[in-house]
């Protein structure tokens, strides 16, 4: 039943409108239950339309469900038409299922209970229409079967993703946010419009079956090398990959389970999808198989290093989310893309179970979201779904078996032989084996800091000494979606297992087409037998090979990030506790000088300190010239555990390099290696330096030229008019008899010229 | 020179006369008979082409009869117009009339 597709698209797009048009007469719980009502439909149509191989073989694929003529300019005709094949229902499976979870999630996580009595978020409603727009909007992208829909699809999930990241409208630092998301994704709009212009303009056809068939694409290799750089620039974009990759970790201003559902699983991922819908016209393009997994693989190399420093644990997973789709970015790079959408559907799921979890902590700490504030939280019982949830999906993340991310990941990392051997089965197009050898080596040293960073969260969040905050309960309504993603997260590896069973080759085997490369490879020989057989080019997920070399040392870079990270922060918050324990003992000293944070001055018996507001002027200024004993201490710091003579030695020594170093490295990696900034002086700035000079200086100046210009050309010029009208009966009839001469004289010249 | 051109410069002159009468004179009577004066102007033109050029077909001389015809009626229904304002104010000058000054 591949039409079933159709009211996979249509549910949300109804819950939306309803929600919108009726939201002020519905109740929140109305509006909550019509959202999920319609997405958890939808999923189960997309589950019938998947079911379609099984019952009707001959139905599928299906690339025109519901053509709709929308244009017909002579010989030009758009449709909205849908496609129900392997790729569009993956995707909408994925879409529906983790979107229905996280709306049951969003039930729970946008109320507050205090005291027993439910306090539901401000504009509860409007939360619930804008995620049933998104998801609508990305439902219309992946089930498009031509480029104007998907089109449409794309722009709107960048409004969605707008009006979602700036929900709390009366934050600052959030409509920032949104305004920033927005603008990047508009620069990927551009980029996806000409790309498809290029393609509809060289094969005058606008669904994909056809222009992807059309000969005269295949002939004019300009236009698909214009035409895959456009739309390169869209999905670079809309995943946040590098150059335009800044606006993702601001966007975790949003509420998380927007986090959760479209910067971790969907609307991120549609640059990889439109990588895959468009493969003929990227296989074709020589340079794409090059350029597109070096972007992949600097950016998830770039997001796994600003992801060891982060202080927000939101943050930390948003790199997280721009690094592994680096790396399926990498694999659909060089046409691995049985493996590209084997891990976008399981980061799908532990991602999202991440971001739940993550959001669940953040929940029942009361909005707080700095790691470092946090810790002990294992203990906590009111956490233990999330705790699990997040130590699973961590887990998973790194790669570690049976766990679902061990087998997406080892399928990528199988694309990349590590030490230069050509494997047979995969046969580079016009990549030398050095290339696939660095792509590897940079997938295994990423995944190593992947399992750094994952842990070094874990660590800070749930172990350790209990931290200043108590949660409180998680509903079940948080705890639900939580559980069934660590299901699947454990279950959901299984489609693919390399050397085993490959369930993913007969599930995308419709769309494939079967290339023939010769043997003894050679780059010739084999862009020959790409561009005969119309630029396909899809690898599968090999069976018979298991690539143990890089299976191995993926698992093992995980492992050894994971021991690393728990031994670095085990050590960290041991030193961390002795030091508490040095500072206990100092606070009995009579030498220290805390000043107090709110600036009382109450002496506290039990910890004999002084605050400066109670000491006399010559005391104050003896501590301050340094001839007193007494010394100044900021509390908390490592100074405060130190006696007296530890410290004079400290304050006589010249900084240490080694620390400056350190610290820098940290800033720079804090702020995402400066890009934030660079944006901002090469762009940014510019830009707001010209709309206050034309808005302060030029356009007043054009509002004077017409009030005064023009118009008063008007003015002075009606002015002299008036003076005709003087009501003087003689004047007028001198008009008459002059207009008469006029007339006689021209006819009289006009018959003599003659 | 021939019949119709001295009649026809005969013609001209009196309707200039006529013009600047109508235009010069203030009194609404006197600007009446410059009037009837650029029409009987005319109709001397008409009939001295209906002499000369026009012979027998007599053509002028209808028109010259529908235009004594207009005249008179005209200057019936200006009369009465003059009458009819000149009741108001007591001062007959067509200067005085500037209602359309704007």
């Amino acid at each position: 039943m591949p039409e079933l597709i159709g009211l996979v698209v249509l549910l949300p797009l109804l819950g939306f409108l309803t929600i919108a048009l009726l939201g002020p007469k519905m109740s929140e719980k109305a509006a909550a239950t019509l959202a999920c009502a319609a997405v958890g439909l939808a999923f189960l149509a997309a589950v019938g339309a998947a079911v379609t191989p099984l019952v009707d073989k001959a139905a599928w694929p299906k690339y025109n469900l519901f053509n709709y003529d929308w244009t017909l300019a002579g010989s030009w005709r758009v449709q909205f038409g849908l496609v129900a094949d392997p790729l569009s229902v993956t995707m909408a499976l994925v879409v529906t299922g983790v979107g229905f979870l996280i709306h049951v999630y969003s039930v729970g996580y946008m109320t507050e209970q205090h005291h027993g009595e439910t306090h539901f978020e401000k504009d509860y409603r409007r939360f619930f229409a804008y995620l049933n727009l998104f998801v609508f909007a990305m439902l219309l992208l992946v089930t498009a079967n031509n480029f104007i829909l998907l089109l449409i699809g794309w722009g709107n999930v960048g409004l969605a993703s707008f009006l979602l990241i700036g929900f709390y409208k009366n934050k600052p630092s959030a409509v920032n946010a949104a305004r920033k998301a927005f603008v990047m994704n508009s620069i990927g709009d551009v980029g996806i419009l000409i790309g498809s212009f290029i393609l509809i303009i060289t094969t005058g056809q606008v669904a994909f079956d056809q222009v992807f068939a059309s000969r005269e694409l295949l002939t004019n290799s300009e236009a698909t090398n214009w035409a895959a750089l456009f739309l390169l620039v869209g999905a670079v974009a809309k995943s946040a990959q590098f150059p335009l990759q800044t606006w993702l970790p601001d966007a975790m201003e949003g509420p998380t389970p927007v986090s959760a559902l479209i910067h971790a699983a969907t609307m991120v991922t549609a640059g990889v999808y439109l990588i895959t819908r468009a493969h003929p016209i990227f296989g074709v393009a020589q340079w794409a198989v090059i350029v597109i997994p070096i972007i992949g693989a600097f950016t998830a190399f770039y997001a796994a290093t600003c992801a060891l420093v982060q202080t927000d644990i939101k943050r930390v997973l948003a790199y997280s989310t721009m690094s592994q789709l680096g790396y399926m970015f990498m694999a659909a790079g060089v046409g691995a893309y049985e493996a590209a959408m084997f891990h976008l559907v399981t980061h799908a799921f532990f991602k999202a179970l991440l971001f739940l979890s993550a959001g669940s902590v953040i929940h029942a700490l009361g909005g707080e979201q700095n790691m470092f504030n946090m810790g002990g939280l294992r203990k906590a019982k009111e956490l233990r779904v999330p705790w699990l949830g997040f130590l699973l999906g961590a887990l998973a993340l790194s790669g570690i078996p049976p766990l679902a991310g061990f087998f997406s990941k080892e399928a990528i990392l199988g694309t990349f032989p590590l030490f230069g051997q050509t494997t047979s089965h995969y046969n580079p197009i016009g990549l030398a084996p050095t290339y696939l050898a660095i792509f590897g080596w940079v997938g295994i040293i990423t995944a190593f800091m992947t399992a750094f960073y994952m842990f070094r969260a874990y660590m800070l969040v749930f172990e350790g000494p209990q931290g200043k905050l108590h949660p409180h309960n998680n509903p079940l309504s948080m705890n639900f979606p939580k559980l069934v993603l660590t299901l699947l997260t454990v279950v959901g590896g299984f489609l693919a297992m390399p050397g085993f069973w490959n369930f993913l080759t007969d599930w995308f085997k419709p769309i494939i087409k079967e290339v023939e490369f010769p043997e003894g490879g050679g780059v010739d020989a084999s862009l020959n037998a790409l561009k005969a057989n119309k630029g396909e080019l899809w690898y599968r997920i090999q069976t018979d090979k298991f690539e143990v070399v890089e299976i191995a040392l993926g698992v093992g870079a995980g492992v050894a990030g994971i021991v690393l990270a728990v031994a670095l922060y085990s050590y960290l918050r041991s030193q961390q506790a002795k030091r508490a324990v040095a500072v206990a003992a100092a606070a009995n000293r009579e030498e220290i000088i805390r000043p107090a944070a709110t600036g009382t001055t109450r002496r506290d018996p039990r910890t004999q300190t002084v605050t400066p507001r109670a000491m006399s002027d010559e005391e104050i200024r003896d501590v301050i010239s340094g001839k007193s004993e007494k010394r100044v201490v900021k509390p908390g710091s490592r100074a405060e555990a130190l006696n007296y003579s530890d410290w004079r030695k400290k304050q006589n020594t010249m900084p240490n390099p080694g620390k400056l170093l350190a610290n820098g490295l940290r800033a720079f990696l804090f702020y995402g290696w400066g890009f934030d900034l660079l944006y901002n002086l090469l762009f940014v700035w510019p830009a707001k330096l010209t709309a206050r000079i034309f808005s302060r200086w030029l356009d007043p100046e054009v509002e004077r030229a017409y009030d005064f210009g023009l118009g008063g050309l008007f003015w002075e010029g009606s002015k002299l008019f008036r003076k005709t009208q003087t009501g003087n009966i003689r004047n007028y009839g001198l008009a008459v008899l002059l207009g008469a001469v006029a007339l006689v004289a021209y006819v009289i010249i006009q018959a003599a010229v003659r | 020179m021939s019949d119709v051109s001295f009649t026809l410069i005969i013609s001209a002159l009196v309707f200039t006369v006529g013009a600047c009468g109508v235009l010069l004179r203030r009194n609404p009577l006197v600007q009446f008979m410059s009037i009837e004066l650029m029409l009987n102007a005319v109709n001397l033109a008409l009939i001295s082409f209906d002499g000369s050029v026009a012979k027998d077909k007599g053509e002028g001389q209808v028109f010259v009869l529908m235009v004594l015809t207009i005249a008179a009626a005209e200057a019936v229904v200006g009369l009465g117009i003059i009458v009819a304002i000149f009741r108001r104010r007591k001062r007959i000058d067509v200067d005085d009339i500037k209602v359309l000054k704007g």
